[in-house]
């Protein structure tokens, strides 16, 4: 995502494993993003406070200060940066800690490296003043408002869990979105099924959304879900 | 010191308290050491077996994983195909240490999170629209009988789902193209439980296997070709009991198979 005034965003990296940090960085360089890195709690609290950055990424297993005490003491001296909390999935205390605390949201471990670029677009986008009421990508066109949804100027018609989905995917234009954080974050389902219902639905989508148009805008990238472009 | 033949008699019968009560109190004490040690060679053996499950599971796709990953240092097979091949692998690895770990939670009775209250009938309606179109491809018609109100219950969103969830991903699963699934919920006037009855017109179970259908990574031999790892009716099992519930299963092969949970 690149910033309006055509600068590349900003993002602080606080990840004491040197591998996951430098694949998160390749990652987001990839996505367009300036990346810089700080191995432990007190390095990441010194540059939040006293660099330029858009967004950070912070784990909550740091050495010499825990991610959570790094995000609060951030916030009790009034820096609104951002902040994406990298928790264990196995502790629901640790997400709910990572958001009381400060942080902005979370991505559990083992996460997706498009997971974590999609949530901080995310922040990213709530703190950017203009709030969008209408997504294109081509010719497909989504109103936020009146939820009407429509390709090439016809009418596209939608179940709820279809709209969803759809409006997830072209929030997070051209990032693979898988099924696990469609069923949690899109459905609001913390159940993993075994059939596939996410299969079934994203069919349904591309019959109305894809057929009969020569671009198709629904990609599926196997072993790693799905992606709009 | 003068004494009596009262204090002759007031003496033994103290003496017979005591020893009765020594006798009593030991035996109680032996006892519950006994059951102590039961219980702790129990949790000790459950631990053992857990391990013994969960590195069991694992292996086949690390195997795998480390197969493709020979295959494509020779050459055979491409970067993309292997990165397909490790991401698959990764989340079923991950979705089964998440659900032993959910397991051995939930069958401990750790609660990692507070108790809220929850419209369990808001969750069955959930949880059957998105069975819907799976349903509905492969022609099993789906029959809904659920109130209008809500039921509400003391529990955890993600659990009420996961247990709704398996008994219909089963029912599904289980159900030849041209049958029915029918999901009831209602509350029992008299017990004020929820009765929540998930029923197919599918394969059916047989006896003998009906008695290790709850247990962990059992599979029947018509389950080993679909999707799944055996955990389906052990997560229904530990949930429901954690909650102070209740699951039976009646069954009849090459009729259908009903479910009834009350919570």
């Amino acid at each position: 995502m690149i910033g309006r005034d055509r600068c590349a965003m900003h993002v602080l990296i606080v990840e004491d494993d040197a591998k996951i940090a430098e694949f998160v960085a390749r990652g987001f360089r990839e996505a367009g993003f300036r990346t810089t890195r700080a191995a432990d709690g007190e390095d990441g609290l010194l540059q939040a406070q006293h660099g330029s950055f858009d967004a950070a990424i912070v784990d909550i297993m740091l050495p010499k200060m825990d991610g959570l005490e790094l995000i609060r003491r951030l916030r009790a001296s009034g820096n609104k940066l951002p902040v994406v909390v990298l928790s264990a999935r196995s502790s629901v205390d640790a997400r709910i800690a990572g958001l009381e605390a400060g942080g902005d949201d979370y991505v559990s471990k083992p996460f997706s490296i498009a997971e974590v670029i999609v949530r901080v677009q995310t922040v990213l986008r709530r703190a950017s003043a203009d709030p969008e009421t209408v997504l294109r990508a081509g010719d497909l066109e989504m109103d936020l408002v009146t939820h009407k949804v429509s390709r090439a100027g016809e009418s596209v018609r939608l179940q709820p869990l279809e709209y969803q989905l759809l409006e997830y995917l072209m929030r997070n234009k051209g990032r693979v979105i898988s099924k696990t954080t469609i069923l949690e974050r899109v459905w609001d389902c913390s159940f993993d099924p075994h059939t596939n219902i996410v299969e079934t639905r994203v069919c349904r989508l591309r019959d109305k959304i894809d057929k009969g148009h020569d671009v198709k805008h629904i990609r599926t990238v196997v072993g790693f879900g799905y992606v709009l472009e | 010191m003068y004494l009596s033949e009262h204090t002759l008699v007031w003496a033994l019968a103290f003496n017979v308290v005591g020893i009765v009560g020594a006798a009593v109190g030991f035996v109680a004490f032996f006892l519950a050491y006994r059951s102590i040690r039961r219980r702790h060679a129990k949790a000790m053996q459950e631990l053992h077996d857990l391990s013994d499950d969960i590195a069991h599971d694992l292996r086949t796709p690390l195997t795998r994983m480390r197969a493709q990953a020979e295959l494509a240092a020779m050459g055979d097979v491409s970067a993309q195909e292997l990165a397909a091949g490790v991401a698959e692998e990764t989340t079923s690895m991950l979705e089964l240490i998440n659900t032993m770990l959910d397991l051995s939670q939930t069958g401990a009775r750790i609660e990692r999170s507070p108790r809220m209250d929850v419209d369990l009938a808001s969750i069955v309606r959930q949880m059957t629209e998105f069975y819907a179109s799976v349903a509905e491809d492969k022609r099993v018609a789906f029959i809904l009988d659920l109130p209008e109100g809500e039921i509400i219950r003391s529990a955890h969103k993600a659990k009420l789902q996961q247990l709704v969830g398996n008994l219909l991903d089963n029912a599904v699963k289980f159900t030849p193209s041209g049958g029915t699934v029918s999901v009831t919920l209602t509350k029992e006037p008299e017990t004020g439980l929820a009765r929540l009855a998930v029923s197919d017109t599918g394969i059916g179970i047989s006896e003998e296997d009906q008695v290790n259908l709850f247990k962990r990574f059992w599979r029947s031999d018509a389950s080993r070709s679909l999707p799944g790892n055996g955990l389906g009716l052990a997560v229904v099992k530990a949930i429901v009991t954690s909650y102070g519930g209740s699951v039976t299963c009646t069954s009849r092969p090459g009729v259908g198979t009903t479910f009834v949970v009350k919570l």
